[in-house]
């Protein structure tokens, strides 16, 4: 067995462990923490990249699966671990909480998202999903003095604990009806199953889609995500949006590609009336939002739905399209984060009025939210654009004329809220304010995520190049 | 044998409904821990003796005994949960047809199954040394990340009940 295949998750493991250590010895200032967390995560990426090109392999005793499906997830959720990372220190301190523990289980976190994306067993995926979800209601209620943060942890606590039992009793059901966890095993057992095991796997299929359609918040499973978003502390939105529901998906696209393949026919029509009602839902519900970040985590909800197009669509071009949409959208969306934290050091800023007159005040960040707006709008040519004009031509390629238009219509009803907030930033005058200077933490994080919007907007080639060739069937 | 599968089943279906149904948090306790025995029994029937000893020990013993600690420190009056709020109209009915379609769909799943001749179970199955050799060797993997869950739970308890940070 290579040891060095599985050196990504070794090293996210230590990190956790060692940042324990660094925390207790950093009593004075927390920088080491945070170090100590970049280098960590970027070590990981490393070793991820390294690792990419190998060929694809069971470890463990098949627990683990090692192949290009599972690096791009990788990748993905580092990138966005070490964004949060940086974004996060100065807001931490300023709204106490407390920065060691916040690293400890942003980084287990992680380390379940990766496992979930990574394996190719039902009980390594069930684990990595705990080890994601169990920080997570933790993370969401660590603003200790802010009754929002607590109805966000037990909100979170009460509906991810019932949608991991329903997802739980849909892997015993299939289990039950295929003899193994292992997704390649139960398909490979599929074609022998007869009468009742045949009706078992189907109910296990609907189990498996309802607890997972509540980690990604489908229509209509969606209805703790604007309070679970809105009230967690800000870098905790950031990536319960993006890297909680990127690793449901990646969950979600395993289950349909490799170990139910017939499921994605026999539930099409269903998985495309959830994107849609999805997206729709999540735009108008965004529409009539006044909080900056519950405008944010309605939104979230639209782009899972355009996401779930691509599930629907369940050709590899659709898949490959959901890989690219989530790697920019999880990008832009930290950027757009990474804006709402920054106005939130210096001044309140849960109101979307508060960005009124930001251009005056810092013209660079707001420069930067509206490059970050209007990709997440998808108005050409930022990458959000390239991401939904993927997502639209595989549905027409697959025949399905009518999602690609329902995701045309609905990314020009977004238009209206994400406008909201450049217009308060450049067309609205407030009383002039002192200046507001962006740290360096900070800067970096915008500079990369709107380098990124732009880039792979303008020359989507090579990651497109990179989604395409991942193979989803073992 | 099967007399006893069914007996034990509807003691563990009866705990559950106890829990669910009954209003003072003790006795929705002591109903739980009467459905982890039915649930042991069960185990028990199928040749699970170590996770049928797990379950009667481990949670109908500790957990639940814990669990009676805490509800005795926190609870101080005895008046039952009352101040319900009153579910909207139609959700009762539209949940109990929902599960009752789900729970005939299932039956009629479980009754289309062939009974399994038993074949390729040796008689090691269910013994703590079979038990252990498998969770260490084959299931390894997946044991360590336990561990790892684990740990994010007690540093999770920390920091929800430790004090505020000053």
């Amino acid at each position: 067995m290579d040891l060095m295949l599985i050196l990504p998750e070794f090293i996210l493991a230590g990190l956790g462990l060692i940042l324990i250590g660094v925390d207790l010895a950093a009593r004075q200032s927390k920088r080491p923490v945070v170090i100590v967390g970049v280098l960590g995560t970027i070590a990981a990426l490393a070793a991820v990249v390294a690792n990419y090109g190998q060929e694809p392999t069971d470890l463990w005793g098949m627990q683990l699966r090692h192949d290009p499906f599972a690096s791009f997830f990788k990748i993905v959720f580092l990138i966005i671990l070490g964004l949060v990372f940086l974004s996060s220190g100065e807001y931490l301190r300023k709204h106490r909480v407390r920065t060691g523990e916040f690293y400890v289980l942003i980084t287990l976190a992680t380390l379940g998202a990766i496992l979930m994306a990574g394996s190719l067993d039902f009980i390594t995926i069930f684990l990595g999903l705990e080890l994601l979800a169990l920080p997570s209601y933790v993370l969401a209620g660590m603003r200790k003095n802010d009754i929002r943060s607590h109805e966000a942890s037990i909100k979170f606590l009460l509906i991810g604990a019932v949608s991991s039992a329903i997802m739980l009793f849909g892997i015993s059901l299939l289990y039950g009806a295929a003899g193994t966890t292992n997704l390649q095993a139960i398909a490979e057992s599929i074609p022998s199953l007869a009468g009742g095991q045949l009706a078992l796997l189907s109910a296990a299929g609907l189990f498996l889609l309802v607890g997972l359609g509540v980690k990604v918040a489908a229509f209509p499973l969606h209805m703790w995500a604007p309070d679970v978003y809105d009230g967690s502390p800000t870098p905790v939105s950031a990536f319960l949006i993006t890297a909680s529901e990127a690793a449901g998906f990646a969950v979600l696209l395993r289950i349909l590609f490799v170990a139910l393949p017939q499921l994605a026919e026999d539930w099409q029509i269903v998985l495309a009336l959830v994107a849609l009602a999805t997206m729709t839902f999540g735009n108008i519900g965004a529409l009539a939002q006044h909080r900056v970040k519950r405008m944010l985590a309605y939104s979230a909800v639209a782009q899972a739905g355009y996401v779930l197009v691509g599930l629907a669509i369940a050709t590899p071009a659709g898949a490959s399209a959901m890989l690219f949409y989530l790697f920019v959208y999880a990008i832009m969306t930290i950027g757009a984060f990474g804006v709402v934290i920054f106005l939130s050091n210096h001044v309140p800023a849960d109101e979307i009025k508060d960005f009124i007159g930001l251009a005056q005040r810092s013209p660079g960040v707001a420069l930067a939210m509206t490059i970050l707006m209007l990709s997440l709008a998808g108005i050409p040519p930022t990458a959000g654009f390239f991401g939904k004009f993927l997502l639209f031509r595989a549905a027409v390629d697959a025949g399905l004329v009518w999602m690609g238009a329902a995701v045309v219509l609905n990314s020009v009803l977004s238009v209206a809220y994400y406008f909201r907030i450049i217009r308060n930033m450049y067309l609205r005058e407030r009383e002039p304010g002192t200046r507001l200077a962006a740290g360096i933490p900070i800067t970096v994080v915008l500079v990369l995520a709107v380098i990124s919007s732009v880039l792979f907007g303008v020359f989507p080639e090579p990651l497109v190049g990179i989604v395409s060739a991942i193979s989803f069937t073992p | 044998m099967n007399a006893a599968l069914l007996i034990a089943g509807a003691i563990a279906v009866a705990g559950g409904l106890g829990v669910v149904i009954g209003r003072t948090p003790v006795h929705n306790v002591v109903s739980l821990i009467v459905s982890f025995i039915g649930l042991a029994v069960l185990y028990l029937t199928l040749d699970a003796e170590f996770i049928a000893i797990v379950q009667i020990i481990v949670y109908a013993g500790a957990i639940m005994v814990l669990f009676l600690f805490v509800i005795a420190l926190l609870t101080t009056r005895r008046d039952p949960v009352q101040n319900r709020k009153p579910e909207p109209s139609g959700q009762t009915f539209f949940g109990i047809v929902t599960a009752a379609a789900v729970l005939m769909f299932l039956v009629g799943g479980v009754l289309g199954l062939e009974a399994p001749g038993g074949e390729g179970i040796d008689e090691t199955f269910g013994q703590v040394a079979a038990f252990g050799r498998e969770l260490l060797t084959t299931h390894v993997f997946p044991f360590e990340i336990a561990a790892f869950v684990l740990l994010v739970a007690v540093v999770g308890v920390v920091i929800l009940v430790g004090r505020k940070q000053a």
